[in-house]
């Protein structure tokens, strides 16, 4: 049981998943396009996944993302904490399974997140960051409806280059303009 | 007092953390039945399920949380929770919350009988004179069944819950002691 995409489904992260979790976390591939620098032991990663897998609350929701027809988790897609006040928050993405890359899992997590942030929690926006040149991050955004919201210059250090970062945003509107509003509950022929 | 509460249908039993953990885990991260009562599909582990359960096991004037068993067939398939809380020692009153977790058995009349077992424990084993629940105003098959069991309309407030996207009306109910209509009493007395 869980928040239900089409492609993929998000389910609360288990003390199980660490394993995964230390693979991918510790997988340069993975976290070239992660702000995260600093290599981590599996204590520190065990808790922090307690941490993410507690109890999830409109101050930090964490998601494990798993494939549908699998059952197999391939990442992670999380909404850090919100603002109270403002009603936006950030998004962050990873699929550590890299052999899953490119099949649209990733587009299908955001999408279903976004759904959440708006449709549970009655955000007004999501917004994220992203590398320049991760240009497949960027399109998967895209297709979900985030726009390029501006640059932030010589935003993060990494390989000894100081890179840019773009900063993206959907607002409800947008996205339900794109995906379609949720229906009035009190006109369903039966309820679930 | 016997530990286990029969009906004609379904019964009342203790709650089992260990053993009842993992249809727990599947009721409380399915979304739509969390909307059923409110409640936002945040995600909960399963690791962490017994543990909470174990803190709610034991039945007094903190609260008194049960699982529901449906006993047809003369197979106990267990189907769902009912719970007292938030008992008010000096006004004699406390809520209610009922989950049918399980779909196929909402609609049969199952848990009208669960909420009768429960109130009749309030008023007879605990001395309550009134119990409270809120409903949602898109939830008429629950609305319809508090009022088999007696609870009359008191208030409605206005756009109390956001569920899917939607806000939605709560109307809260009571259920004086003399309200009561316990059918299932009145089914042993007339065969006794």
């Amino acid at each position: 049981m869980a928040y239900e995409g089409e492609l993929v489904r998000l389910r609360a992260i288990e003390p199980d998943d660490l394993d995964r979790y230390l693979r991918w976390m510790n997988d340069p591939e993975v976290t070239r396009t992660l702000s995260m620098r600093y290599p981590i032991g599996r204590e520190a990663e065990r808790e922090i996944l307690e941490r993410m897998g507690n109890r999830g609350s409109y101050r930090s929701v964490a998601f494990a993302i798993e494939v549908c027809e699998t059952g197999e988790h391939i990442g992670t897609v999380d909404l850090g904490s919100p603002y109270f006040e403002s009603r936006w928050g950030t998004l962050g993405l990873v699929i550590g399974a890299k052999e899953h890359r490119g099949k649209g899992y990733g587009t299908d997590a955001v999408r279903t997140l976004c759904r959440f942030a708006f449709w549970e929690m009655n955000l007004r926006l999501v917004r994220l960051t992203v590398f320049p040149e991760n240009e497949r991050a960027r399109r998967a955004y895209e297709r979900v409806g985030f726009v390029l919201e501006g640059t932030q210059r010589q935003a993060i250090l990494k390989a000894g280059e100081f890179l840019d970062m773009h900063m993206m945003s959907i607002t409800r509107a947008e996205f339900e303009a794109i995906h379609g509003a949720p229906p009035d509950l009190r006109t369903l022929e039966r309820l679930p | 007092m016997s530990a286990i509460i029969e009906g004609q249908r379904v019964r009342l039993v203790p709650v089992e953390p260990e053993a009842m953990a993992a249809r727990f885990h599947a009721w409380s991260n399915h979304p739509a039945t969390k909307h059923l009562i409110g409640d936002t599909a945040y995600p909960t582990p399963l690791s962490a399920r017994a543990g909470i359960l174990r803190e709610q096991q034991e039945v007094g004037p903190e609260r008194a949380l049960f699982a529901i068993e449906v006993t047809e067939g003369g197979a106990n398939a267990l189907a769902g929770w009912i719970r007292l809380g938030e008992f008010h020692a000096e006004a004699r009153r406390c809520t209610v919350t009922i989950v049918l977790g399980e779909p196929e058995y909402r609609g049969r009349g199952l848990g009208t009988e669960a909420m009768r077992l429960a109130c009749r424990f309030a008023f007879a084993e605990m001395g309550i004179e009134r119990v409270e629940l809120g409903v949602y105003d898109f939830n008429t098959r629950a609305l319809r069944s508090y009022e088999k069991v007696g609870f009359v309309q008191e208030a409605r407030r206005r756009r109390r819950v956001y569920l899917e996207g939607r806000y939605y009306d709560e109307i809260q109910m009571g259920l004086l002691r003399e309200d009561f209509r316990d059918e299932s009493r009145d089914a042993v007395e007339a065969t006794a």
